[in-house]
Order: structure tokens, then sequence, then C-alpha cells
């Protein structure tokens, strides 16, 4: 239902719906619609061509093209229609039986649609129209039979996926038999394929009827269908070459608007996770629109952040102000601005939804596709990259600035050796020989506590551990030697012994190397343990910016507040955690004053009224207006607590 | 003692192995109970069979020995339809608040699935279906829509509705909070909490995450390849572990204190110095621990430690080996934690029980603050 | 790799074993005779009976098929009931036609399709959607009427090539590529363009995937990211579909032997069912089977070089 609703939003799949039932009742009801006779012969008016009396032309008997054709469609039509069914119920219900029985029943049956799948359908038809003497029925339904196979792969397919699914153990638990598992949770995730492979295989059905058709192994002459309606046409191609254009142009249109429906009912189905942002249509839509823009007045703050943070007499390496990523319409992170400065760690913390990522996303450039990055300033190491093309900013990917992502696994090329994707960047940064790079690669790679290199080096994607695909994402992102190593979420999804291995390694690398880190993270343990300084993120924009040890201790935004007490760690066992209610606003319901004041029980009226700007703290920046109650609440802390 | 509500009794769980490999044993003779409205949590990382544990439990996987009793009814071997009435008495909340509800299905239809086994009239369920919704902090018009239009922590809310709809005695939570963010794991929580005190359920807690075990449970059974390495009330356990693996995973989690942090950095760079004078390896000695440290824990550590002379590992940290791990233990002295002096002392004199206990203590210390 | 070969061609023996005896049977089951299409429609039933007796076709079928195996194990199909002619070497004289076109046709499909998908995934924009819609119309035009009309086209109206018959290339290499011309055109695009949007939409998800990310975000050349990871990932569920394309080029070799009057396997099968000639359909099906099996082996051969878990297991 939710399928067909979706399905009606797209004008071309209506259009073809239309197209297509036109044709078909058009078809059925030739009989009322056509109007000549069919087989009414008018010779003195021989291959006419399209005129006021014969729309469509006449063919080498006289007889009305547009007649035969609305006749014809119907042998075609049904022929088509008995394939389509035959397809559908074997299909399904083997596809359902190998899928859900599996095991050696499964197997069984995947070796007969290999079978099947190899013999070529045209010839086999052959074959059949002989047995059967010329049975349009025998052949369609043994097509059909054929056809099934490829069917039965894809229910199989969609149903072992299916069956996988926690809420098929859910089900399960909460007692239903194996009938209503499959009526209730496969029956819907097969139905959207099975309806794309039905549409698309009725185009082909239609293809084959016609082909058979035009081999004249059909019906008989002079009775129509579209295949021998091309034949005829081919007949007189030497004296009226008119007649080819109506007769194969209304296989080619059904099947064009079948195979557009099958892709459009695809798209429907698959559609269905690509919660906001545009799904990616080609490499090029991938490179942001990049925009310069003045500073707003609320960028004073990063000279405040400066101002605290320059005490410590540092360099800075990347200077950041007012980044802001909109993917469409929606802005994701908002004025961002920070610096960091050289070997020093930042931690940016913060719920899912609230920009972490996509900040650290924008300072690479690579957003998801159909991203706007914006910013008045954005240097690393005084230079500007902001001005930067897309391919001198390719230059300083991974040679001055690198990545490693959350998930170690999937980060790796599945389908090439961890040494080799080493040794790939190795020679992208270096410029190196081929052996020169594996000797580098080799090199990195005992540098990340692998324990054997070598044996490392060969291994694939999916022969490694977790911890070990991190090590070798990291040997990848230190080919370059670059100045600044960006970790989203690099232990996330690590157990924690393993979790624990590779911060110390980064903490290792960082301080033998002098990199800058920037650690995105919903830890805060992870931030006490490796980050100098964190940035707190809410709903894309900075709320807090402190050293990490004074924001842990004394938080100065409520937001910041709220999120270590409700640390499970942090609270005696038994009582109800301290939490703040609700979950963070969608990028589209972002207030232009304070976003969190919703959540908030500092919240006045005065923060509902304009935007609230970073201001200086005792240890940092804060955007809230009520800081000094915060400050008044853990001076009482401290008093209790003493 | 009042009998248990759930007695599993040597059970163990093995894979069939897929092609020629060998069945893979999952769960090795595990032993634990969970008492009437208690919250017993079970502890592992990845590959430790927690989780196969409970999908015995709910009947999701054989068991290929051991018992389960559940209030007093031997629960092992029932399937299909025998095990069909069970379910009004045994549920569960999974992990994933995205694929644990049926896409297609509204958020209704996948409450009252629970409720498929009984003989609740219409009217009834429908009555129920409200309540529970607005138990769990939902509007009631919530079950026309489909769960693509709720965020992870309502449709976690979801279901534990769908679970608590039929009043069952356990619910297993196979890491029902691991997936959502700080703020909402702490509202999904408290809702646990909160419904048991209420409605006097059980709670089987997976996860791997021992401050949520902490938090919620009375007793905490620590799984490891398989096998149960303890299982004792969760003050003990956390408090004073009783196997150096359960030691090493207190340790390992991070907790937000900066101060215990440095401190258990510096520790566990003392330590490496110390072990690796032991070892007289010096150029391998960073990967030997780790690798070490991830197979067996610190027992094996301490082992060898102990096994080195006294002498040699004092010397090796303080002349050679390390001169930033003396930095760092002058830094934790200032730090004035009696613990940490402790470990300085002990290293400094080179007496290897003094600084393993010293070392052991600082870590765990840490993670129960 | 030797093992994966070996494997697959003891796979393939009881696969050719079942679409021989089934295609024997179903034949056998056809209406009318070999003996009466010999005779013509003037025999007496009598007479019908003495020609089958002699050609031995009033045996039961299994018979005939043991008589069949027992031969074709040892390379000899028999020979044509019709006219006596040896299978083996009728095929031979054919068979060079119809790889000739499906090869081809196969080639051009996979490069052309290939280049076309790469070409719209890389480049974006408008010209990748004319290339798309190109492809969706030309996946849905009837080869025969494309074919048909093409001849129309190029060899009616303007004359540029022949307009049918079959230049084998041993007479004359330039002849055989013209003769060949259009029916290939014919018979790939639909290939091609089924291939160019499946091409397509695996390399748009190759290119979602986490891994393309951190290559980016790594800064490996542009070159490597789209030729070396997501082509060659994009490949792996491509093969397979390129082996079913092969098979339905190879049935649709039929269609342009007939519109281009080109005496190959596909007009020989059509006469032979016909005529129930049983020994002649046998062979060419069992010749079919093997083409097949051959262009899936080799496909078999290039997953397992591109992708390392079918390796492993």
């Amino acid at each position: 239902m939710i399928l067909l609703r979706r399905l009606l939003r797209q004008p071309l799949a209506i259009a073809c719906l239309a197209v297509i039932t036109l044709v078909v009742l058009a078809c059925v009801f030739a009989s009322l619609v056509a109007p000549y006779d069919p087989y009414a012969q008018d010779l003195a008016n021989i291959l006419s061509g399209p005129s006021g009396t014969h729309w469509l032309g006449t063919d080498a008997l006289g007889r009305d093209v547009l007649s035969r054709i609305l006749y014809g469609g119907r042998v075609t039509l049904f022929g088509t229609l008995q394939a389509v069914v035959t397809y559908v119920v074997i299909g399904v219900s083997i596809g359902l039986i190998a899928g859900t029985i599996g095991g050696i029943v499964d197997s069984i049956l995947m070796r007969v649609a290999d079978v099947i799948q190899s013999i070529p359908a045209l010839i086999t038809l052959l074959v059949v129209l002989a047995v059967f003497g010329r049975s349009e029925t025998a052949a369609m339904v043994s097509f059909g039979i054929f056809a099934s196979a490829g069917l039965m792969r894809v229910v199989r397919g969609v149903s072992m996926i299916a069956r996988t699914e926690p809420y098929v153990a859910a089900g399960t638990v909460a007692g239903l038999g194996p009938f209503q598992i499959l009526w209730r949770h496969i029956r819907p995730a097969v139905i959207g394929p099975v309806l794309t492979q039905v549409s698309l295989f009725a185009g082909i059905a239609m293809l084959v009827e016609a082909s058979l058709g035009f081999l004249n192994l059909g019906v008989l002459p002079p009775a129509a269908s579209w295949g021998n309606l091309v034949s005829d046409a081919q007949l007189a191609i030497n004296r009226q070459q008119w007649l080819l254009v109506p007769t194969g142009g209304i296989v080619a249109l059904m099947c064009l608007c079948l195979t557009l429906l099958g892709i459009a009912l695809r798209d429907t189905y698959s559609s269905k996770s690509t919660a906001g942002g545009k799904s990616l249509s080609s490499w090029r839509s991938f490179a942001a629109t990049m925009r310069r823009v003045p500073a707003t007045p609320a960028a004073a703050a990063p000279a405040l952040v400066s101002e605290y943070s320059q005490t410590a007499g540092r360099e800075i390496l990347l200077e950041v102000q007012d980044l802001s990523v909109a993917v469409g319409d929606l802005t994701l992170v908002d004025g961002v601005s920070f610096d960091v400065g050289r070997g020093e760690t930042i931690g940016i913390v913060g719920e899912s939804g609230c920009g972490k990522s996509m900040t650290v996303s924008g300072l690479l450039r690579v957003p998801p596709p159909g991203a706007t990055i914006s910013a008045a300033r954005l240097t690393l190491g005084g230079e500007d990259l902001l001005g930067l093309s897309e391919q001198q900013m390719h230059k300083v990917r991974g040679k001055r600035i690198a990545y490693i992502s959350q998930e170690p696994i999937s980060s790796l090329d599945p389908l090439h050796v961890a040494g080799r994707q080493v040794a790939e960047a190795v020679r992208a940064h270096r410029g190196v020989s081929r052996s020169e790079a594996r000797r580098i690669a080799l090199e990195l790679l005992a540098s990340v506590r692998l324990p054997d290199p070598e044996a490392v080096y060969t291994k694939y994607p999916h022969e490694m551990s977790g911890g070990m695909a991190q090590r070798v994402a990291i040997a990848r992102a230190l080919a370059g030697e670059p100045e600044l190593l960006i970790a989203d979420e690099p232990t996330t999804a690590l157990d924690v012994s393993v979790q624990a291995g590779v911060l110390d390694l980064l903490v290792d690398l960082r301080d033998q190397r002098g990199m800058s880190l920037i650690l995105v993270t919903h830890d805060w343990g992870v931030l006490a343990d490796v980050c100098d300084r964190a940035i707190v993120m809410y709903a894309g924009q900075i709320v807090e910016d402190a050293p990490t040890a004074d924001l842990i201790a004394a938080p100065r935004h409520p937001y910041s507040a709220a999120l270590l007490e409700s640390i499970p760690a942090k609270v005696a066992p038994g009582v109800l955690l301290p939490m703040i209610g609700g979950t963070v606003p969608a990028p589209a319901d972002w207030p232009s004053s304070c976003r969190f004041a919703g959540r908030c029980r500092f919240a006045t009226d005065d923060c509902t009224h304009a935007p609230i700007p970073l201001t200086p703290t005792v240890t940092g920046v804060s955007r809230c207006v009520h800081v000094d109650r915060l400050e008044e609440k853990e001076a009482a802390d401290a008093v209790t607590t003493a | 003692m009042r009998s248990p509500l759930l007695e599993v009794s040597d059970l163990s769980i093995s894979y069939r192995g897929r092609r020629r490999r060998a069945a893979a044993t999952a769960v090795d003779r595990v032993s634990l109970d969970i008492g009437v409205g208690e919250t017993v949590g079970l502890v592992g990382e990845s590959g430790s069979g927690k989780s196969s544990l409970g999908n015995a439990v709910l009947g999701l996987v054989p068991a290929a020995s051991g018992r389960i009793v559940f209030a007093g009814r031997d629960i092992t071997h029932l399937r299909g339809g025998a095990r069909r009435p069970l379910a009004t008495e045994i549920q569960a909340v999974f992990q994933d608040p995205y694929s644990s509800l049926n896409p297609y299905r509204t958020v209704g239809q996948s409450v009252l699935e629970t409720l498929t086994a009984t003989t609740m009239p219409a009217v009834e369920r429908d009555l129920r279906l409200g309540e529970m919704l607005t138990r769990v902090g939902l509007d009631r018009s919530a079950a026309e829509r489909y769960p693509s239009q709720f965020s992870g922590g309502q449709r976690q809310r979801i279901a534990i509705a769908r679970a608590l709809m039929p009043s069952p005695k356990l619910v297993v939570c196979d890491e029902s909070v691991s997936a959502l963010d700080l703020s909402v794991q702490a509202q999904v929580l408290n809702l646990f909490v909160e419904l048991q005190r209420d409605l006097g359920v059980s709670y089987l807690f997976i996860t791997h995450d021992l401050s949520v075990v902490r938090h919620v449970s009375s007793r905490v059974a620590v799984l490891r390849h398989g096998q149960l390495m303890e299982f004792d009330r969760t003050e003990q356990v956390i408090g004073n572990p009783s196997t150096a693996y359960t030691r090493k995973l207190l340790a390992a989690a991070p907790v937000p204190d900066v101060e215990v942090q440095r401190l258990r950095r510096a520790a566990n760079r003392a330590w490496r110095a110390l072990t690796a004078g032991a070892d007289g390896d010096r150029a391998g000695w960073q990967q030997d621990i780790e690798r070490l440290a991830v197979r067996t824990g610190n027992a094996v550590l301490a082992d060898r430690l102990a096994s080195a002379p006294p002498a040699e590992a004092h010397r090796l940290l303080f002349d050679a080996a390390a001169p930033e791990a003396t930095g760092d233990i002058e830094l934790i002295v200032t730090g004035d934690t009696a613990a940490v002096q402790t470990l300085a002392a002990a290293l400094k004199a080179g007496d290897p029980a003094a600084a393993r206990a010293a070392h052991d203590f600082l870590w765990t210390e840490g993670a129960s603050r | 790799m030797l093992r994966l070969v070996g494997g697959r061609a003891l796979l393939a023996l009881p696969l050719l074993f079942i679409v021989s005896i089934l295609s024997f049977v179903l034949a056998s089951f056809a209406p009318g005779s070999i003996a009466a299409s010999i005779l013509g429609t003037g025999a007496t039933p009598d007479q019908i009976a003495r020609v089958e007796q002699q050609l031995g076709t009033n045996r039961p079928v299994l018979s005939q098929y043991g008589d069949w195996l027992a031969h074709a194990v040892r390379g000899d199909l028999g020979s044509s009931l019709f006219n006596g002619e040896s299978v083996t070497a009728l095929l031979a004289s054919r068979m060079s036609i119809t790889l000739s076109l499906a090869i081809a046709a196969l080639l051009f499909a996979v490069v052309l399709g290939i280049a076309l998908g790469a070409f719209s995934a890389i480049r974006g924009g408008i010209a990748a959607r004319i290339t798309d819609g190109l492809s969706v119309l030309l996946m849905s035009v009837p080869n025969f009427w494309f074919a048909t009309i093409l001849l129309a086209i190029l060899a009616v109206q303007l004359g540029l090539f022949s307009v049918s018959g079959y230049v084998p290339f041993g007479v004359s290499p330039r002849d055989w590529v013209a003769s060949l011309f259009l029916p290939v055109i014919a018979l790939m695009v639909g290939s091609m363009a089924s291939l160019a949007l499946n091409t397509r939409s695996e390399m748009l998800t190759v290119l979602k995937a986490d891994f393309v990310k951190s290559l980016r975000a790594n800064g490996i050349p542009v070159g490597r990211i789209l030729f070396v990871h997501t082509l060659r990932n994009a490949a792996a569920p491509l093969l397979p579909v390129v082996g079913l394309l092969f098979v339905g080029l190879l049935g649709g070799t039929v269609l342009m032997e007939q519109i281009f009057g080109m005496g190959g396997l596909g007009a020989l099968a059509v006469t032979a069912t016909t005529q129930h000639d049983l020994p002649v359909i046998q062979g060419i099906v069992v010749f079919y089977t093997l083409a097949v099996i051959v262009v899936f082996l080799v496909l078999d051969v290039l997953v397992s070089y591109v992708n390392p878990k079918v390796r492993a297991s």
C-alpha cells in the first residue's frame, strides 16, 4: 500500500501505467474499438500509408493496420499474461520455499535454477512448439517456467535477508507460527522486488511472444499477432516501409512502459532509507559547492577561544571560521568556528544528528552529494583551503589531513589486500616506486603495532578483525605523513579492550609524529582519555568549547551538563538517571534562537527571542545566556560536597 | 530461598559448522539464575556468547546440552506450537531500534503482535494498546503510524511496549540501549527501571557496557569466549572483581574523568616498561604486551613479571627503559593519590607483587569511580 | 584456479546429461514423425512403419537415447535421419555463423555497455540522463524489429550493406565483417543497454560505500578510486549478468539468421524441429549447452579473480 502510494507520486510511472491500461483495454475491447474488420481486404487500397480513412495505413492485402494491431494485441497480450502468471506462481512459491526452508532443499533448488538459466530460452521454445504443435499457450507457459528461475533467485535472496531481521526474531518470540511470519513479515519485504521483476519480465515475455510471431511460429495467418505483423511488414519492406513503424512500434512502446514502470517500482521500494539529502546520482555529484562568506559578528567568538588558548603559546595549525554545511535546503552544520594547535587533540562530542561528522566532512570537503560548504575562513598551516579547487583540495587530503572512519572493515576495499591499500596511499603521496611503496607500507603496518606486518599485508578485509582493520586504516592514513588526522568515531564499532589498544596507538602516534588529532566521539570516557580540548555540538552548532578537564569538571552549557549527568557510570546504582526529555530536533525544526531551549531546565523567555551567540566563560566559550546560573549551581555543589 | 524465575544450568550452545568447518561452541556450560522482579546483567565482548545465551532462553537457538527451567518448568527443548504459550511470559527487546520493527507494519500492528498467542478480545486489546503506548511515553495515535516516522529512542519505546503487552514475567533485553544516544539511553534505562518497579518484571540485561549493567542489575554474569568468568552481586563484580578478565574489562572502558584516565594511562605505561624489563626485548614489548593483554588479560602479564628478577625490572624501569614513565610517575605523585604513590613506591622498590596489586587497584578503582 | 575449473567441469557433465535427456524425451513426444516428413504427405501408414523400422525410431525412447549417448561420448553425434548427413559435420559447418554472431555481439555489448554505464555513473548530468534514457529505450525495442529497420534504412534505402547472406572469414575477412555488422549491431543493442543500466546502478552502489569516502578523504587519485576500486567492485555482481546476457544472445541468433538469411544453427534448429529430426535437435541442444557452459566457466574464473571471498570458499 505504501508502495503504491509512493509509486503514484512519480509522474512517469503514472504515464506508463496509463499507456499500458489504455492499450490493454483497447485490445480487450477491440471488437468495439477497431474501425474495421481485421480480415476485411481492400485490394484497391493496399500499402496505403497513414490516411484519414486508415489512420495507420493498410497492409499488402489492404487490411486496416490499426484494427489488426488491436486484434493482434489480444493474442500477444494473452500470451504475455500466461507467461507472467506462470512466472509469478512458480517463481514466488519456489523462491519462498528455498528462502525459508534453506539447507539442502535450498541447495538443490539453486542447482536446478542454475541448469534452467543456462538453457537458451528461444531454442527450448522451438522444441516446445514442435512438441505441442504450435501451441502458443504451451510456449508461453514454458517460457514462464524457464524464466521463473530468475524470480526465484530474487525472492529467495530477499526472503533470506528478511528472515534474519530482528523483527522476525521478535515475531517468533511473540509466538507467531511459520505461516504467520511468512505472511506478516516476509511477504511485505518480497512484494516490492516481485512487482519490479514482474513488470520487467512482462516486457521480456512480450518481446519473446512477438519473436515467435515474427518467426511465424505463433498463431497462423490470417490471424494477427504483434509479431507476425512485423513479419508481414518485413516482407513488404521494399514497397512500403511505413508499415514497420506502427507494427513494431506498439511492441516497443509497451515494453518501454513496462520497463520504465519496473524501474520506477524499484526506485520506490529501495528509496525508503534515504532520509534527507539527495541520493547519489553520479561521481560528479560528490563535488560540493564552495562559498566564502563574510565573517559574522558571532565569529568574534573564536577569537575569544584563541585568546584563552594563546596563553599556552601554541602554534595554530587549523583555523575554522563560520563553517556551514548544507545539503539541499537543510543546514546541517551552522557557523562552526574553532582552531586546532599543532600536536593538539580536539574532541568533537555530542549526540547523533548534531553535525559532528558533517563538520569534519565539511573540513575535508567530502560531504554527501548535493552539499554546499561555506566558511569565512578555513586555513591549514596558514594556507587557505577555501579557495582551492577540488583537484588542489584532493592533494591536501591524505597528504596533509588524513581521515579514519567509524566502520574499520567497510572502510577498506573488500577486493584488495590490506597491504596494497596502504601501498597505494604511499605511492599516491610520496611518488615512490612499487617496491619502495611496499617496503614503506610494511613499515607503516609495523608502526601501528600489527604483530606480523608481512602476514597482514596479504590479508583481505573480511579476514581481519575490527581492531586489525582499524590499524590498517590508520596505517593508510599515515602514508602521507599528515599534519592533522581526523578520526570519526574510530573506536565506536570496537570492543572495549580493542578500543583501549587503538586509543593508545593514536595517542602514541600523535606524540611521536607531532600530529594534531581531531577526534569525533559520543563517548565522554574516550574524550577524557585522549582529548586536550573538547567542542560540544548540539543541533549543528557549537554550544561549548573548553579544555576537557574543565568541561567535565564544570560544564558551562546546560546541554553539556545534562549529558554528563546522564552517564550511568556517574550515578549511584538503582537511582533514576537524571535525563534530558525529548530528542535532538531534526534539522528542519531548528529554531533561530537557542536550539536546546525546548529541553533545557534553565530555559526562560530570553532563550527563545533571538540567536544566542557564543560568549566567553572562565574556561572557554558557551552558547548560553544562563552561564552564571550554572556557575552558581556548581559553587553550591562544591559547598555541599565539602 | 524462593525458587528462581529462570534457572539456566550447564547450558551449552554450538553452531553447526558451515561446509566442513568444525562446529563452534558459542556457550560452554554456563549456569545462572534470575529471581522474580530481579535484573541480571550479562556482560561480555563480541563473540562471548552473551546473545546466544539470550536467544536460547527465547527459544531462537537450540541448546546443545544443559537445562533452561522457567517458573519450575523445563523449557529447554520446547519448540513450535508447544512453545507458543510461553510468548506471553518471556519477551524480548532487541538492540537495533531500526530493524526490530517491520517497516511495512503500523506501530499498532507491531505492538499487538505479542498478543497473537492470547485469546484476549479485540476491544480489550485496543484498550491495552492505548494504555501501553501511553505508559512508555508515546501518544495513542502512534498506533496508526509507521516506524519510519519515529526516532530511534521512540522506536525503542515501541519495542518495549510490544514486549510488555502480554505482561510477561521475564524480558530479555539484548543490547537494548547500546544503539541509543546518551540522553535517550538515560530515558530508556529509566523506563526499564520504572516498569520493573510497577510491574515486577524480571530482566536478563545483555550488554557490553559495564556502566549500564552496574546501573540496572542486582547481579552480573561475565562471559568470555562462551565461558562464565564470574556471576555475583553487582557491587562485588564491579568493586572487587575476582577474575583478571573482569578487571581488564573494567579498566579498558574509559571513564569520563580526565584525572582518572591520566592516572590509568601513566600506570599503564609504567606497567609496560616494567614488563618490558622482565622480558628484555625492548623492540617488541609494545606489541607483545598488547597481544597478551588482549588474549589473556593481566594475569599472565603478572606471572611474567613475577618470574623476572626484581632488580632487573627496577633497573630497566628507572635507568633505561622508560624515562617518560619516570616523569609520569612524578606527575602522578603530585596528583596525591594514595594508590599511585603505592604503585610508584612498589616500582621503585622493584617489588613486582606489590606493583601488580597497586596497578590493578589503580585501574579498577578508576572504573568504579 | 585449476580446482575451480575442474570442479565446474565436473558439474557441467550432469548438466549436459540432463539437458540432452530432457530434449530427447520431449522431442520424441512431438506429434508426427520423421518417417512422415521424409515420405511427404501421400505416405501410407504401412510405408511409414517400414521407414520407422529402418531408422529404428519405433524403439522405446530410452533405448534410442542409450544408443545416442553411447555414440555421443565418443564424439559421434549420429547423423540426420532426414538426409543422413553427419550431425557433427552439420554443426561444424554452421556453428561458425552462430558463434561469430553471438560472441561478437557479446564482446560489443560488454565493452560498450560497461563504457556507457561507467560514463553515466561518473559524469552524471544531462549527458548521463540521455545515455540512461536511450538505454531504457534500446532495451525495450524488439531486436527483430530493430534489425528490420536497420535493413530497411541502411541496406535497402542507402545500399550500404549487403541485404543478406553470410561470407565466411576464410573467403574474405572484409566481407565477413560487412556481413556480420548489421546482425551483430541489431543483436547486441538490447544487451548493451541493459548492461549499461546495470553497470551504472552497481557503480553508484559502490560509490556510496564507506570505503569510497575513506579513499576520497585520504587523497587516493581519482582514476584509481574509479577504476581500480569502484569498477572492480561493481564488476563482481555484473559478471553473472553477462552470463545471462550470453544465453539471451544465443537465442537471439535464431532471429538474426532468419532476418539476414544466414544459414546458421538457428535456422537448422527451426527446420529440424519441424522435421522431427531428433539427432540434429539433440546435437544442436548439446552444442548450445556446451557453449553456455564454456562462457559460464570463463565468467566463473573472472569472478574468482575479482572477488577474493569466492576464491577462498
